[in-house]
């Protein structure tokens, strides 16, 4: 199986465009890299691909050309999955959930303390790393942001399964107590945003939000 | 009838997404044509849901809204915690962690603020429908700060059954009240940027109120308000059966 490839090739004196082919030694199938190394009657060709290289080196009599991969060949990233993000998802998941329950315990509190933004915290420094590219670029990014899309649907679910029917039978104690709640901690909002606005008025951030 | 119904039952996570997809579906229909855009159409979709609970809480007696009619029952599975939160964590993905740094101490401020300001407001509605009995009172006053640090404290500090219910109520009400007053009060209390909902996170607290709240008034703030309401409900069961409760315990 010959595959055809249009390269540059720096002489160092000139620069010629052509189409060269590659002949293969180990089958390549398509989408999956591995070391493929090729040869034709005037070129030898090799490909590392088992580090992703997105770099192709030829040898033209004396001389080593480095050129990018051609498209048409398999390139980086064709092995990265939508499964791998939401693997990553899940771990970061279950990671920030059992850092909660032994935070609740170690405070000895009967409930998850900040499981879910413990996780939270670990996407952010995941996606935020270049180690994790591999979990969080391409397909595999886009595994969490099927979830990230399906947010508001299963917000939708959550309401539909609430004990609306339980809050109502409540009485009016309970309704003015919510209500009260909620109304005393929606007024300090703009309270509380200003004091952290105030205590980094050093930073850059101090014209941002601020003509809501 | 009875093999449509089996056919239903079994494969109920697809009922819900199907039935989920359409009511989003009815709901932006009808922000866009009737409100001109300007209710968000999963403010809609939200007060939707919750009228379903209602009304299936009413017709089965049960306490999981629509999720206790079997055929529903995959709405329960959807909405349930678990994807509850794996959707809450995913919506964190490529948010800049600078953006955390920068409301760090006004967020955890404000939980510590949040818990204390809802416990005070729950504990004056309490005395002032005539509870003296200080047990009754940091019960009832806990139930308005979570649903869930209500019967927490409750349990700890020996109140009763009805007392408990009572703050289940209370923070049921307020859980509600969040998820659909948030969108209307947005424009008013500056909620408009990363480090506004972080506050309004702390401040709240009910993780599915914020999570369905900040859903329905702009969902690029969701990640920012979640991170802090999650820390807000251990902290109430921290300080509700113990500071909280000397405190309310000292003065009656």
């Amino acid at each position: 199986m010959l595959i055809p490839f249009p390269v540059e090739l720096d002489l160092g004196i000139e620069s010629v465009s052509t189409e060269l082919t590659y002949k293969p030694a180990v089958p390549v199938k398509p989408l999956s890299p591995q070391v493929a190394c090729a040869e034709t009657t005037e070129i030898a060709a090799c490909r590392d691909l088992g580090g992703y290289l997105p770099k192709l080196h030829y040898r033209l009599a004396h001389h080593i050309i480095t050129a990018p991969v051609p498209a048409a060949a398999p390139v980086k990233g064709t092995r990265i999955m939508i499964v791998y993000g939401v693997a990553l998802l899940s771990v970061c998941l279950l990671l920030g959930m059992f850092i909660g329950e032994v935070l609740g315990v170690l405070l000895g509190v009967e409930a998850n303390v900040g499981g879910v933004g413990i996780a939270m915290l670990f996407l952010v420094m995941a996606s935020n790393s270049s180690r994790f590219k591999a979990l969080t670029e391409g397909a595999a990014g886009s595994g969490i942001q099927f979830w990230s899309a399906m947010y508001i649907p299963i917000v939708v679910a959550m309401a539909a399964q609430q004990d609306v029917a339980g809050a109502t039978e409540g009485g009016l104690l309970a309704v003015t107590a919510g209500v009260a709640a909620v109304i005393v901690s929606f007024a300090l909002v703009p309270v509380f945003s200003k004091i952290g606005k105030s205590s980094n008025a050093d930073s850059t951030q101090t014209t941002g939000g601020s003509d809501a | 009838m009875d093999i449509l119904e089996t056919v239903l039952v079994r494969n109920n996570l697809l009922v819900a997404f199907a039935l989920v997809g359409a009511t989003i579906w009815i709901s932006y229909l009808v922000a866009n044509r009737f409100t001109a855009g300007r209710i968000h159409g999963s403010a809609i979709a939200i007060t939707l849901g919750l009228v379903a609970a209602y009304w299936g809480g009413v017709t089965t007696g049960g306490t999981r809204g629509v999720a206790d009619i079997a055929v529903l029952g995959g709405i329960g599975l959807m909405g349930g915690g678990m994807l509850r939160d794996f959707a809450i964590v995913s919506t964190a993905f490529g948010v800049k962690f600078s953006e955390l740094k920068k409301a760090g101490i006004a967020g955890v401020i404000s939980i510590f603020a949040g818990v204390l300001v809802s416990f005070v407001v729950g504990a004056a509605v309490a005395i002032l429908f005539g509870y003296t009995n200080a047990i009754d009172i940091t019960t009832i006053a806990a139930g308005a700060v979570t649903y869930i640090v209500g019967p927490v404290t409750g349990e700890a500090i020996g109140a009763s059954e009805a007392v408990i219910t009572l703050s289940v109520a209370a923070g049921l009400v307020k859980s509600i009240l969040v998820m659909t007053g948030t969108p209307l009060v947005a424009k008013y209390i500056g909620l408009d940027n990363p480090q506004s909902a972080m506050v309004f996170g702390g401040l709240m607290g009910t993780t599915s109120g914020v999570a369905a709240g900040l859903a329905a008034t702009d969902p690029k703030l969701v990640p920012y308000g979640a991170m802090t309401a999650t820390f807000y409900t251990g902290v109430g069961c921290l300080l509700g059966p113990s500071v909280l409760y000397f405190m309310v315990d000292s003065i009656f």
